[in-house]
Order: C-alpha cells, then sequence, then structure tokens
C-alpha cells in the first residue's frame, strides 16, 4: 500500500512539473507579446510626432521660410533631430527630409521628399 | 492508526515541496497578468496622449487646407482666446468659422459675419489642453496643442495669413 501511494505521489509530481513547465512557456511567450506590443506602441507614438516635425519642416521650406539655398540644413526639434538635403534642378527645388532621434545616429525615423518649383528663388552659390 | 498513521519524513518534505512549486506557480501567475496589465496602461496612456497632442492638429490642418484662399485664414483675438479665423462666403454673405479652446475643449463656431454670438456659444469638438495659434512671418501658420503631450505644427498659408483682408 505504501508502495502505491509512493507511486501516486511521484505521478502528481511529475504532472505538477509539466503543468508549471507548460505555464513557463505560455508566460513567456505572453511576456515576449507584451514587451513586444509596448515597444510598438512607443514607435508609433515616435513616429506620429517625427512626421509632425517633418510635415512642418516641409511646410517651412513651401512657406519660403527656410533656407532652401543651403544644400544640407541639420537642426534640432521638438527632440529630434531633422536633416533637410536641398536639390536643385530646372528651378525644380527636391528637398529630402529625415527625422532622426535626439543622437541623429542610424536609420532615419521617418522620411519625407518633396518638390517646389521656385523660378528665381533659390541660387546656390 | 495503521495506514492513516503519521506521514513519514519523505511524505512531509514532498508535500512542501508541491507546495512550494505551486506558490512559485501563483506567484509567476499574479506577475505575468500584473506586467500585462502594466502593459496595457502604458499603451492606452499613449494613444490618450497622442490623441489629445495630435488629433487637433490634423483637424486644424484639414480646417485650413479646405478654405485657404486670399484673405480667408487669420489668427486674432477674441475675449483673450487666441482664435483661428477662417473666412467664407455662401450667397453674398460672409461666414466665419472660428476654432479655439475653451474650458478644456477645442471647439467650433460657425456665424455670419455679422452675428452677436459668443465664444461660449461653440460647440465642442474634441476634449484637448489646449490650442494656440501664431501668424510667423508672412505665410506661415504655427498651431500648438497644449499639455505634456502637445505638439507644434506649421502650416504654409497661400491666403498669407488673412493679409489681403487686412490690407
Amino acid at each position: 500500500m505504501s508502495k502505491n501511494n509512493y507511486a501516486k505521489s511521484q505521478l502528481f509530481l511529475m504532472e505538477f512539473i509539466v503543468v508549471i513547465l507548460f505555464f513557463a512557456l505560455c508566460s513567456a511567450v505572453c511576456l515576449s507579446a507584451f514587451v513586444k506590443a509596448d515597444r510598438m506602441s512607443q514607435d508609433s507614438s515616435q513616429l506620429s510626432r517625427a512626421l509632425l516635425v517633418a510635415q512642418s519642416a516641409a511646410e517651412k521650406i513651401k512657406a519660403g521660410e527656410a533656407d532652401a539655398s543651403k544644400k544640407t540644413e541639420t537642426y534640432s526639434e521638438a527632440g529630434f533631430t531633422v536633416q533637410v538635403e536641398n536639390k536643385l534642378q530646372d528651378e525644380l527645388l527636391t528637398a529630402t527630409i529625415d527625422v532622426y532621434g535626439e543622437e541623429a545616429e542610424g536609420q532615419p525615423i521617418c522620411s519625407l521628399e518633396m518638390k517646389k518649383y521656385t523660378p528665381d528663388e533659390v541660387a546656390y552659390e | 492508526m495503521g495506514r492513516m498513521g503519521k506521514p513519514n519524513k519523505g511524505q512531509s518534505v514532498q508535500f512542501l515541496f508541491v507546495m512550494v512549486l505551486f506558490f512559485v506557480l501563483a506567484i509567476c501567475a499574479l506577475f505575468t497578468v500584473s506586467f500585462g496589465a502594466k502593459v496595457y496602461e502604458n499603451i492606452e496612456a499613449r494613444m490618450q496622449e497622442n490623441f489629445t497632442g495630435i488629433t487637433p492638429l490634423a483637424y486644424v490642418s484639414n480646417k485650413v487646407k479646405q478654405a485657404d484662399e486670399s484673405g480667408a485664414i487669420s489668427v486674432v483675438q477674441l475675449e483673450n482666446t487666441s482664435v483661428l479665423a477662417i473666412r467664407q462666403v455662401f450667397d453674398d454673405t460672409v461666414y466665419m468659422t472660428y476654432i479655439y479652446h475653451q474650458d478644456g475643449f477645442v471647439k467650433e463656431l460657425f456665424v455670419s459675419l455679422d452675428s452677436q454670438f459668443q465664444l461660449a456659444d461653440g460647440l465642442p469638438v474634441m476634449e484637448g489642453e489646449g490650442l494656440s495659434f501664431e501668424i510667423r512671418g508672412d505665410r506661415l501658420l504655427q498651431v500648438k496643442t497644449g499639455g505634456e503631450s502637445g505638439g507644434t505644427l506649421l502650416l504654409a498659408l497661400r491666403s498669407e495669413g488673412g493679409k489681403d483682408e487686412q490690407e
């Protein structure tokens, strides 16, 4: 009878360990999903803000308030680094606006290209 | 006592081990749930920040681009509030759309030019923590939302900031 009890408790223990392993696996998957969701939400929030900054930079060029005679311009705005590259060809100004994080390293968070017809408005030295 | 006698030492250790495992399982489950709740809370807060900071800017941007004609867009101070005024003409009558922030709401008031309505009569469009307007230079409208999550948007005006109207 004692042997029987021992076998039963061994079986219960094994079952319990399997349950815990299964739970550990599930919780690992859940935790990684949570972390991924949090990162995605952070990136999305950052992208929205970066797009606002890029749009503002484009509108500034459109309004003629930015110095389009410089080939490249870099400035900081709202915690982002904005890099504007101007190209002038046949009176058509093409500006590529890249918005980076504060350190201005790696890939830009967002990139925007705009074109503006500028007869007699911009001239490079 | 016979079979139901005192449990031996081995059984007690085993019982203790099972209980410890069960306790660890319960703690882990609790931790997972609370971590998930925290992440959800963060995402929700970020979504709310985005909504109050960015949606009013998108709304104003749309409104301005819809009505951007010569002399149509201007920024005025009414009742000590920074107000974006959009002028439109329908059947030879001049109508004004005023967009401003009052009592925690972004509001819109659409009235004919000679009406006696006040800013308090405007319709709330959405909740917001502040909205201010400024004309920069000749053709740049700066829209700013208030609060920690506030943002700034610049809009190039074709209407040159109500210049024609003022002249």
